[in-house]
């Protein structure tokens, strides 16, 4: 691929092909100088859809008309007093004019998008009235001396009509500049926040620890880690103290989970602190500031002000490391850490860094204090966290309801499984994906069943993390029976084929397993569909199959189904070298 | 001693694997080890694979200390593995049913799947040695499997070159090719719908013949059962045809050469699984060397023209009936 090295400033055309753009500030002047919003090119363009991606965990991927007017969704409460969750620019994320794209975006037959976010912000504009798009990078008051010169974070530039093949490889060159290696064991987990909410209690908790058990035992399902949600905490930012619904404390939770052989997990919010925790009473001057010196308001939540954390002070990050340094010895071993773009939000900080900067120091922080403890972020901003996270949220949070629309990032069952498809090339490149909770239960829900096997079944074939949150004592046999289907499906190459669809029907093929590759037809529309498979799924997947029909809300597996041998796989007893004997399915 | 050595004249690793551990005993002079009951595989069995007795990779391999940024070694972290396509000692795949034949490509699909959940394990490297001029010193048949914590030399090559096509034209270049050798078919020496197998145009060996899949695939696991069915015809047809031609048991080396595991990198565009055979010989009782040519320069002579060879092992004809 061609590297081309441009010194901001200077006329520059973007090459009609692959490509890697270096640009590079100078400081021209004889004074120091501090510098925020760069404009690194402006191009025109003429289409009637973009490929958008939010910054966050929470915000949207999907392809959407250039009439979209995002802002309208953020003029009232909540979604308003949640706007520096979905950007650290909200002036140019709330202008109607504007349809704002973080890290990358896609048109036409062109891919843009920054290989790193370590220091800037880095995201794209499509103005309406101009047509155009500009490729920004936020520096956040960066100074540099007199002479100095500072190379940005690279662009690159990726041409072709298949938007699948272009995310993947924009997605293995993220993965390569930040050497991301992730060896982690992903299923099956179990969380309490999507039947409980905050309402979760010790006795529940017990409860589902017991059932869990017992279906791992007696079923065979491969429950691994058991994680308490938001509940048990007596206020965000007093993480080691629990509320009266957990007498035991902490160490009860642990000892619960630990002795029916599940790895403990806990939800935190570890960069968020609320108007009424010890934290905002004792340390304000912990906090992000606004231009005034007063602490910033990062968002409302629990009818709460939530303030970030200022994670350039070095006190802040003492106190971080000694929280998950206790979280660990008292034994837990799988973290949900949420919220975390309240660690990044814009404001005043100690030290002169950017948000971005100081939002990575906290993350590593957390990072050493938990050594090799599966590290799961929500919340999140997307390319600072490559390399320091194990899973990461990519959607909305889902939701016993499923509603139509899918802009807003509300929680809602649908918008969050169009983003498990449209961010499917990040999983394993960047982290394992967390398509966020399977519903499964029968009961205290609206999902029928075929939604539950919908979202069940596409986060199985995209291999993501497989989590389930219900009182265990309302699943039935139907609810088990799409986990354990689901399991089969895991663990094979998925591609999605057609990611631009404006109806959101999606076909995913997937390849490399042993019992055979297989085409999934996800109907995520209110209306029965009859596809026709994409000559690029079916070269994919060998499978030759032409149209299908697929049940409005429900999926469709076609599966081309290999032959299977049996096989014992031994340890030799005298030097414990592995032998494996295979035999025809119907002999022995 | 077990380490991987780095060459920095060539930027490639070499396995040293040297045992003192004393060969095990057999219970008779001419017993074969591979038999069933015998040494290595307990148990009758109809197909199976066993973990190398002296391995030059395994998952358990010592620690290496680095001594300093010069003389650079990692650890042999790995497996070898040898895979037995049959009890039957007297047969090959040549000899073995279509079958016995779809049945190891279960197994080597199984081995890869299994082997390929390693995250160190970056390259699997299945392989056949045929015959005493290769090496082989056990006839019973047998493939081996290498699972390597690096991308070996060669393999890269083969990536960057592949990779360099498809940035260019955006296209594999092995479909590429495969559609220009089925349009001329000068070279095909057999085919079906999932396969072909040729002499090709850049043969090395004499009696190189490369085995591509019709589809893009990339490894093995990628295959539907009638393109395992359709491999495993392939398969037999060309080392039937090898056997024919001298009417003797022909020596080969068989590579399987499918995209690397876990490293971040997206090969499934560019990459396109393939099987390649060298036999050794240039001539029914002539041994094509690698001598100071092809060791040294990695560059080779190949005395004969590879259509000329394509058409004889066209008409070497053979029966695939059962
Ligand atoms: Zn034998
Ligand atoms: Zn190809």
């Amino acid at each position: 691929m061609e590297r081309y090295r441009v010194i901001l400033g200077e006329r520059f055309t973007l090459p009609n092909k692959d490509c890697l753009l270096q640009f590079e500030l100078v400081n021209l002047e004889n004074t120091k100088k501090s510098y925020r919003l760069l404009k690194l090119f402006e191009i025109p363009v003429n289409v009637d859809k973009i490929f958008l991606n939010n910054w966050q965990s929470w915000g949207s991927c999907d392809s959407f008309p250039i009439t979209l007017d995002i802002s309208k969704y953020f003029e009232n409460p909540p979604s308003k007093d949640f706007i520096l969750a979905f950007t650290p620019e909200p002036k140019i994320f709330s202008n109607p004019e504007n349809l704002m794209s973080d890290y990358f975006i896609a048109y036409g037959d062109t891919f843009m998008g920054f290989l790193k976010s370590e220091v800037s912000h880095n995201f794209f504009v499509y103005n309406k009235n101009k047509k155009s798009i500009s490729v920004y990078v936020d520096l956040f008051g960066k100074e540099l001396e007199p002479g100095e010169k500072i190379t940005l974070e690279p662009v690159i530039v990726l041409k072709g009509n298949e938007l699948e093949k272009l995310l993947e490889t924009y997605g293995s060159l993220v993965a390569d500049e930040n050497k991301l290696n992730s060896d982690k064991e992903i299923r099956v987990g179990w969380c309490s926040w999507y039947q409980y909410f905050t309402n979760i209690n010790y006795d529940e908790l017990k409860k589902n620890v017991r059932i869990l058990k017992k279906l791992r035992e007696e079923k065979g399902i491969p429950y691994r880690f058991v994680q308490i949600d938001d509940g048990y905490q007596k206020d965000i930012g007093d993480w080691l103290k629990t509320n009266s619904k957990f007498p035991e404390g902490l160490n009860g939770i642990v000892k619960s989970i630990k002795e029916a052989g599940f790895i403990a997990g806990i939800w935190l919010a570890p960069f968020s602190i609320s108007e009424t925790s010890s934290i905002f009473l004792e340390h304000q001057d912990w906090l992000v500031k606004n231009e005034n010196g007063a602490p910033k308001i990062a968002f409302r939540n629990w009818e709460k002000n939530i303030y970030g954390l200022d994670l350039s002070n070095e006190e802040v990050l003492n106190w971080l490391k000694d929280l998950f340094t206790e979280l660990k010895r008292i034994g837990f071993d799988y973290f949900k850490i949420d919220f975390l773009f309240s660690g990044a939000i814009p404001g005043e900080r100690k030290k002169k860094v950017s948000p971005i900067e100081a939002y990575r120091t906290g993350l590593k922080v957390i990072r050493e204090a938990i050594g090799s403890s599966f590290l799961l972020g929500c919340g999140a901003p997307l390319l600072p966290s490559v390399g320091l996270v194990d899973g990461m949220r990519i959607g909305a949070d889902t939701s016993p309801n499923w509603i139509e629309d899918i802009v807003s990032p509300f929680p809602n069952a649908k918008v969050a499984l169009r983003n498990v498809v449209t961010r499917y090339f990040m999983h394993k490149r960047w982290w394992n994906n967390d398509p966020d909770c399977l519903l499964l239960r029968g009961k205290d829900t609206n999902l029928s069943k075929s939604m539950r096997r919908l979202y069940s079944y596409v986060s199985a074939a995209l291999s993501n993390m497989i989590i389930e949150s219900d009182d265990m004592g309302n699943v039935d046999e139907d609810g088990l029976n799409i986990l354990k289907e689901s399991l089969k499906l895991c663990d094979g190459e998925p591609r999605v084929f057609n990611l631009q669809t404006d109806k959101k029907v999606y076909v995913i093929g997937v390849k490399g397993l042993p019992n055979g590759n297989y085409i999934m037809i996800a109907n995520l529309e209110n209306e029965d569909l009859e596809i026709e498979i994409p000559k690029s799924a079916k070269q994919w997947t060998g499978i030759k199959s032409k149209t299908i029909k697929v049940p409005a809300r429900d999926v469709v597996i076609v599966r081309d189904q290999v032959r299977k041998l049996k096989v014992e796989r031994i340890r030799r007893k005298d030097d414990n070298r592995l032998v494996n004997y295979y035999w025809d399915g119907d002999s022995k | 001693m077990m380490e991987i050595r780095y060459n920095p004249l060539t930027d490639e690793w070499v396995m040293v694997s040297s045992s003192r551990r004393a060969r095990p005993v057999l219970p008779s002079e001419n017993a074969c080890p591979l038999c069933p009951g015998v040494l290595e595989l307990e148990k009758n069995y109809d197909l199976a694979t066993f973990e190398n007795r002296f391995p030059a990779l395994k998952m358990d391999a010592p620690e290496v200390v680095q001594e300093n940024n010069l003389l650079k070694k990692m650890k042999s972290k790995g497996v070898c593995e040898v895979i037995m396509y049959t009890s039957e000692h007297n047969s090959a795949l040549p000899r073995m049913s279509l079958n016995q034949i779809e049945k190891l490509i279960l197994v080597w699909r199984d081995r890869t799947y299994e082997i390929s959940k390693f995250n160190s394990v970056k390259y699997i490297f299945l392989f056949e040695n045929r015959g005493k001029e290769v090496g082989a010193t056990l006839s019973h048949p047998h493939g081996q499997l290498y699972a390597f914590p690096f991308v070996p030399k060669r393999i890269q090559a083969k990536l960057d070159s592949m990779k360099e096509h498809y940035s260019q034209y955006k296209k594999c270049v092995l479909c590429e090719i495969i559609s220009e050798e089925i349009a001329k078919d000068e070279r095909i020496i057999y085919q079906n719908d999932g396969f072909i197998a040729i002499v090709p145009f850049y043969a090395r060996f004499p009696y190189e013949v490369h085995i591509y899949p019709k589809r893009h695939v990339t490894s093995i696991l990628d295959m539907t059962n009638n393109e395992i069915k359709d491999f495993a015809k392939t398969l037999k047809a060309v080392t039937m045809k090898y056997d024919k031609l001298f009417a003797q048991e022909f020596p080969y080396m068989m590579c399987f050469f499918q995209k690397p595991f876990n490293v971040n990198e997206n090969f499934e565009d560019f990459f396109h699984f393939h099987v390649e055979f060298y036999p050794p010989k240039r001539d029914k009782d002539k041994i094509k060397w690698m001598a100071s040519v092809e060791t040294g320069t990695w560059n080779f002579i190949n005395p004969s023209l590879p259509k000329e060879v394509a058409d004889r092992l066209k008409d070497a004809e053979v029966r695939l009936d059962d």
